[in-house]
C-alpha cells in the first residue's frame, strides 16, 4: 500500500488532484437565493479508526453582522477535537475569511458529511445556506439511501418504485 | 297512456343513459370501468417573520394533475394508460374484468409537442419516480382506486416537485397555448446534498439548473431538502424559461440580497425570483432548511426593505417585475399588467436584445411594447433608485456606485486604445467592476486584432469573450495565460466585448485596442 501510495501520489498530484486529502468550494456555481456565504474546505482522507483534519474556511461579502454556524456529523462520524457545534463569527470589513477547524474519525470504511447550516443576520432578518464537507474514510463506498426500489418495467425503463396508500371502492350493483 | 309511459321510459334511458360514471357495470360486457385519483402529499410552510419550517401539522392531499398514469397486469404489461386532468383524476373506461392488474402512477407529465417533463432519481441510474397500488382483481363491477403518494415514506416528493412546475407550464400555456418546451429532467433523491462531488452521487452542491436540460433539487433531509420549497423548485424552472424560450445571459454564481451584482446576473436571479412569486401568486419567497425542514427563511418580494437597491440589485429587480405583474396598487406601483406582456417581452425583445440581459434590456422594450405606460413604469423603476432607463445599454445613469463603474458600456473604434479597471470591491466573481463591457461597430468584413494587455495590477491574467449581437452569441473566447491578442475574422456589424481578471484582484488595468 505504501508503494503504491509512493508511485501514484505523485502523478495524481502531477494530474492537479491530492490522493490525501479531499478539496472543495463553492465559488463560481450557479446558486439558488440564500445566505451570500461561501466554503471552502479540505478534509483528509484517512483510514478507519484514524484522525482526519478538517479545515473549513467561510467568506462572505456581508461587511457586518453576525454568521452562526451549526455543525452537525453523521451518526457514525466521531469528533475528536473540542470544537463546538454551534459557532459564531461577528462580521466585520476587515476580515475576509471565518475559519473552522475539527478533527473526526469513524470506524467503518465510508464516505460521511459534516453538515453546516449557516446563517447570516443583519439585524433585519437572516437567511441561511447549508453546506455538507465529505470526509473520506478508507474505501470511501458511498454509502446511497434508497427511498424506493429501483426495477425495469416490461418497456425496459428504469423505474424507482414507492407503494401509494390506496384505497379501492367497488361499486356494487 | 302504455304509449305515453313507453315513450317517457325511452326518452328517461336516453337522457339518463346506460353510460353513467356511477354506474356498476361497464357498457361492454367482457369490460369493467377503473377510475380515482392520484393525489400527493405536500408538508405546507409555517412563516413566522422573516423564518420559516415545514409544518408537520399541516399536510395537505393535493392532486397530482397532468401526470400518465397506467394501469399494469401481473406480468408488468400496460394495459391502459392515460392522463391525469386538473383535479388528479382518471379514468379507464374498458379494462378487462376479472384481471389481476394495478394502477401506476408516474412522475411525468407529457403533451404531445409541447412538453414533457420527468422527475428521476439521479442517484439510482436516472430512473423515474413512480407510484403504485396493489395488484388487485378487477372484479365485474366498476370501481374506484385512489392513490396517494405519503410524505412520511417521501414518495411525495418527485410528485410535489412536478406539481409545482406543472403549475409553471400551464402559466406559460394560458398566454402561449403554441409553446413548446424542450424536454426537462428534474433530479432529485434524498441523497443529494449540498456537497459538490458526484451529481450520480447526489453531491450536487444545491438546487440548480444546468443551463442545458436538467435541474436539481436538493433531497437530504439532514441539511437542506428542497420539493415542497415550491417557490425554489419555479425559481429554477424559471431559469430553463429564461435559456429556452428567452435568453439568459446570466453567468451565475453566488447572490444575494444587498449585492451589487453584474447585471446579467442581477436580472436572471431577479427574474427568477419574481417568477416564483408570479406562478404562485404569492409574494412570500420562502426555502426550508435544517433537520426535516425544521428552519428556513423567507422574503416578501414585493415589500423587503430595500437594502442597497439599483440596476445591480436582484431585488430591485425581482420587485419591479413583481409590480409590473401584480394588480396590488402600492407606493409608486400603479401598473396591472399580468405575465402576459412581460412574457412577451422576454421571448421576443429580450431574445434578440443587442446588450447582454439586464433590467435595461428588458424594461426599455417594455415601454417600447406599451408606450402609454412608459410614465407608470419609469415610477416603479424610480421606486428601485434606478435613473429613467432611456436604452438598453443603461445609459445616463446616476454614479452612485464605486468610481470608476460608468458608463456601463464603454464604447470602442477601430484604432483607438481604452484603458479600464476591473475591481473586486464589491467581492466577486459575479460582482459589479468584475466584468467590463465594450461596445464595438465592424465597418466592413475583415481580419481584426483585439487586443488586451495589463497596464496595471500585479495580480492580473485578463480574458475576454467577443460576442456578435446579430445573432446574439459568442463569437470567440479568449483565455490563455497573460495577455490576450487574437486576430479574427468578422463580419460587418456591432460586437461586445466582455473583459475580466480571472484572479479577480482588488484592482487592475488593462488597455484594449482593436486594429
Amino acid at each position: 500500500m505504501k508503494l503504491k501510495t509512493a508511485i501514484l501520489t505523485p502523478l495524481l498530484i502531477i494530474m492537479g488532484l491530492n490522493a490525501d486529502s479531499v478539496t472543495g468550494t463553492t465559488l463560481g456555481h450557479y446558486s439558488k437565493p440564500g445566505a451570500p456565504i461561501n466554503m471552502t474546505y479540505d478534509s483528509k482522507h484517512v483510514q478507519s479508526n484514524e484522525i482526519s483534519d478538517v479545515n473549513i474556511t467561510l467568506s462572505t461579502t456581508v461587511r457586518s453582522g453576525t454568521m452562526s454556524v451549526i455543525l452537525t456529523l453523521d451518526e457514525k462520524l466521531t469528533l475528536k477535537s473540542d470544537t463546538k457545534s454551534e459557532i459564531t463569527f461577528q462580521v466585520t470589513p476587515e476580515q475576509k475569511t471565518y475559519p473552522i477547524q475539527l478533527k473526526v474519525s469513524a470506524k467503518e470504511d465510508g464516505l460521511y458529511y459534516i453538515r453546516l447550516l449557516t446563517k447570516i443576520d443583519k439585524g433585519r432578518g437572516s437567511k441561511l445556506r447549508a453546506f455538507a464537507v465529505p470526509v473520506t474514510i478508507g474505501e470511501g463506498r458511498v454509502k446511497r439511501v434508497q427511498s424506493a426500489v429501483m426495477m425495469k418495467s416490461l418497456s425496459g425503463e428504469r423505474i424507482s418504485v414507492s407503494k401509494a396508500v390506496e384505497t379501492i371502492q367497488v361499486l356494487e350493483e | 297512456m302504455t304509449n305515453r309511459l313507453s315513450l317517457l321510459t325511452l326518452l328517461f334511458f336516453l337522457f339518463y343513459g346506460c353510460d353513467n360514471s356511477n354506474s356498476t357495470t361497464s357498457s361492454d360486457s367482457n369490460t369493467t370501468r377503473i377510475t380515482g385519483k392520484i393525489l400527493y402529499e405536500r408538508i405546507n410552510p409555517l412563516h413566522s417573520d422573516s423564518s420559516s419550517l415545514l409544518n408537520r401539522n399541516n399536510i395537505t392531499p393535493e392532486p397530482s394533475s397532468g401526470i400518465i398514469v397506467e394501469a399494469i397486469d401481473s406480468d408488468g404489461a400496460t394495459l391502459a394508460s392515460t392522463t391525469t386532468n386538473n383535479q388528479g383524476e382518471y379514468t379507464f373506461g374498458q379494462l378487462p374484468r376479472n384481471t389481476s392488474l394495478k394502477i401506476r402512477a408516474y412522475a411525468k407529465i407529457f403533451k404531445a409537442n409541447q412538453w414533457e417533463v420527468k422527475v428521476i432519481d439521479n442517484t439510482n441510474s436516472n430512473s423515474i419516480y413512480v407510484i403504485e397500488g396493489s395488484l388487485t382483481n378487477s372484479g365485474e363491477s366498476n370501481s374506484i382506486r385512489n392513490l396517494t403518494a405519503s410524505a412520511s415514506n417521501r414518495s411525495s416528493g418527485p410528485f410535489a416537485i412536478l406539481a409545482s412546475v406543472y403549475k409553471a407550464m400551464n402559466l406559460v400555456y394560458k398566454v402561449d397555448n403554441s409553446v413548446k418546451l424542450p424536454k426537462l429532467l428534474i433530479n432529485w433523491s434524498v441523497n443529494n446534498i449540498p456537497s459538490d462531488g458526484s451529481l450520480s452521487d447526489g453531491q450536487i452542491g444545491t438546487s440548480f439548473f444546468n443551463g442545458l436540460n436538467n435541474i436539481y433539487i436538493l433531497g437530504d433531509q439532514n441539511s437542506d431538502t428542497d420539493e415542497f420549497d415550491n417557490h425554489v423548485v419555479i425559481h429554477e424552472w424559471g431559469h430553463f424559461l429564461e435559456k429556452t424560450l428567452s435568453r439568459a445571459d446570466n453567468i451565475g454564481g453566488q447572490h444575494g440580497e444587498g449585492d451589487n451584482l453584474d447585471i446579467r446576473v442581477a436580472f436572471g436571479e431577479g427574474f427568477g425570483n419574481a417568477f416564483s412569486a408570479i406562478v404562485t401568486d404569492d409574494p412570500i419567497y420562502f426555502d426550508t432548511y435544517g433537520r426535516a425542514g425544521q428552519s428556513g427563511w423567507n422574503m416578501n418580494i414585493e415589500e423587503t426593505e430595500h437594502v442597497n437597491p439599483g440596476w445591480s440589485s436582484e431585488a430591485s429587480v425581482q420587485r419591479i417585475l413583481y409590480d409590473l405583474y401584480d394588480n396590488h396598487d402600492d407606493g409608486a406601483d400603479k401598473l396591472t399588467f399580468g405575465f402576459k406582456p412581460l412574457y412577451e417581452v422576454l421571448t421576443k425583445e429580450q431574445k434578440s436584445a443587442k446588450a447582454f440581459t439586464s433590467i435595461f434590456s428588458f424594461i426599455s422594450e417594455l415601454k417600447n411594447r406599451n408606450s402609454t405606460k412608459s410614465n407608470e413604469i419609469d415610477a416603479i423603476v424610480s421606486s428601485e433608485d434606478i435613473a429613467t432607463i432611456t436604452d438598453i445599454y443603461g445609459s445616463n445613469r446616476d454614479n452612485n456606485l464605486q468610481s470608476g463603474t460608468l458608463p456601463i458600456y464603454e464604447q470602442i473604434t477601430i484604432g483607438e486604445s481604452l484603458n479600464l479597471c476591473t475591481t473586486n470591491f464589491y467581492g466577486s466573481p459575479n460582482k459589479v467592476n468584475n466584468h467590463k463591457y465594450v461596445r464595438l461597430a465592424i465597418p466592413s468584413s475583415d481580419i481584426y486584432t483585439i487586443r488586451v494587455a495589463k497596464s496595471h495590477g500585479s495580480i492580473a491574467d485578463f480574458n475576454f469573450e467577443l460576442f456578435n449581437t446579430t445573432p446574439f452569441q459568442s463569437q470567440f473566447l479568449a483565455e490563455g495565460q497573460g495577455d490576450e491578442s487574437r486576430d479574427l475574422s468578422l463580419s460587418k456589424g456591432e460586437y461586445l466585448l466582455d473583459i475580466y481578471n480571472v484572479q479577480y484582484s482588488s484592482r487592475a488595468c488593462f488597455d484594449v485596442s482593436i486594429n
